[in-house]
């Protein structure tokens, strides 16, 4: 039987301390504060959205022959999921489903060693409908575009990021 | 979570992300919460080179960094001879690419992964729990960080009753693998019965 050299520490943390000092606010009113203060960043969440978007067009349209460089699609894999936090963050829906379709497939992309710009393209000219302050979609519109790009996957057959992912590592519930 | 309060003035934290929005949205979150402003970096170096220098009460890690994988500086940080600075927690934040480095970071020492977007609720929980949340702290050869059984253990059975008849804190002490996770399981049923 092999032995396994182990140490065990039972440390107690600064943040530890801090918490357990009388005072403080109601977590009730640190999440009220909290998502106040969020929502003053819809602004900046915008624009950052609009320089991913712009940053995203550029790669994708100067693909030549219809192929792409690795470097420029992971760079494109980057901004996609800059775009799919901000959109998650602050409820487009549409937009966040239609940019992680895109991290997919740029990912399975590069994954299987294809250069194709073809299906890059579709996505960033469906996520730009869906860019807030530019055209207004209907759902069912939204719906159907979703629908086509889901296709693309398929076509490809490319394993959704989101699968098998594992899940938060859940605390238990404190109580108190 | 009703009215419970929670006192965070004071606490600092490191916040490393290389996405500008998360890391001011991150920092909006963390005021709201009563925390003091957050140290933001965009890489892993110049998160590493920050550490030595100053006390940090809670870590927060986009799972991959620019410059690194999380885990590295994860495993950086577990192994630091300073004993408040790898005992700090720390939590990991993914991202929708990221999805797939959450084993590494877990098994590099993190206390916490957290998918991306980050609510307030969520967050707050996660900071309340790893604050009010009491973890050893295990050091084997191949890792280092936080027990990761969140299991709530029944009393021990046979010899060894107590959990510190195991762990001499700061003191290095041999036991097998298996005497080990045996001592960490609760009773079974047989034991019980008889």
């Amino acid at each position: 039987m092999t032995r396994v050299a182990k140490k065990i520490h039972f440390p107690t943390t600064r943040l530890a301390e801090l918490a357990a000092r009388p005072g403080g606010i109601s977590q009730s009113r640190a999440l009220e504060e909290a998502t106040k203060s969020v929502q003053t960043l819809l602004d900046v969440g915008l624009e950052t959205t609009h320089h991913a978007m712009a940053a995203i067009e550029t790669i994708a349209y100067s693909a030549q022959n219809g192929r792409l460089a690795l470097d420029g699609m992971q760079n494109i894999l980057r901004q996609a999921d800059h775009i799919v936090t901000m959109a998650a963050t602050f409820g487009f829906a549409g937009l966040e489903e239609a940019s992680k379709s895109l991290c997919d497939v740029t990912d399975g992309l590069i994954s299987r060693g294809l250069p194709d710009s073809a299906p890059i393209v579709v996505h960033v000219q469906a996520m730009r409908l869906m860019v807030p302050g530019g055209v207004q979609l209907g759902e069912e519109e939204v719906s159907r575009i979703l629908a086509e790009l889901a296709k693309v996957r398929l076509h490809y057959e490319f394993a959704r990021l989101s699968a098998g992912a594992p899940v938060n590592t859940d605390p238990p519930e404190i109580a108190g | 979570m009703g009215q419970s309060r929670l006192n965070l003035r004071g606490a600092t934290t490191l916040l490393v992300d290389s996405d500008a929005f998360t890391r001011g949205l991150i920092a909006q979150m963390l005021r709201g919460f009563g925390m003091d402003t957050p140290t933001t970096y965009e890489n892993g170096a110049a998160a590493k080179a920050h550490l030595l220098h100053h006390y940090i009460d809670l870590c927060i890690l986009e799972a991959v960094l620019p410059d690194m994988e999380c885990a590295q500086l994860i495993k950086w940080i577990r192994r630091q001879d300073k004993s408040p600075l790898r005992f700090i927690p720390i939590i990991v934040l993914t991202s929708y690419t990221q999805h797939r480095h959450v084993a590494m970071a877990r098994d590099a020492g993190a206390n916490l992964i957290v998918k991306k977007p980050v609510s307030p609720r969520v967050l707050l929980d996660r900071i309340a729990w790893v604050a009010k949340t009491s973890r050893p702290f295990i050091e084997t050869a191949n890792y280092a960080g936080p027990d990761r059984r969140f299991r709530n253990l029944e009393p021990l059975d046979g010899k060894n009753k107590r959990e510190t008849d195991f762990a001499v804190a700061n003191d290095a002490e041999n036991s097998t693998d298996q005497e080990l996770h045996a001592a960490a399981e609760p009773p079974s049923k047989k034991a019980i019965a008889s």
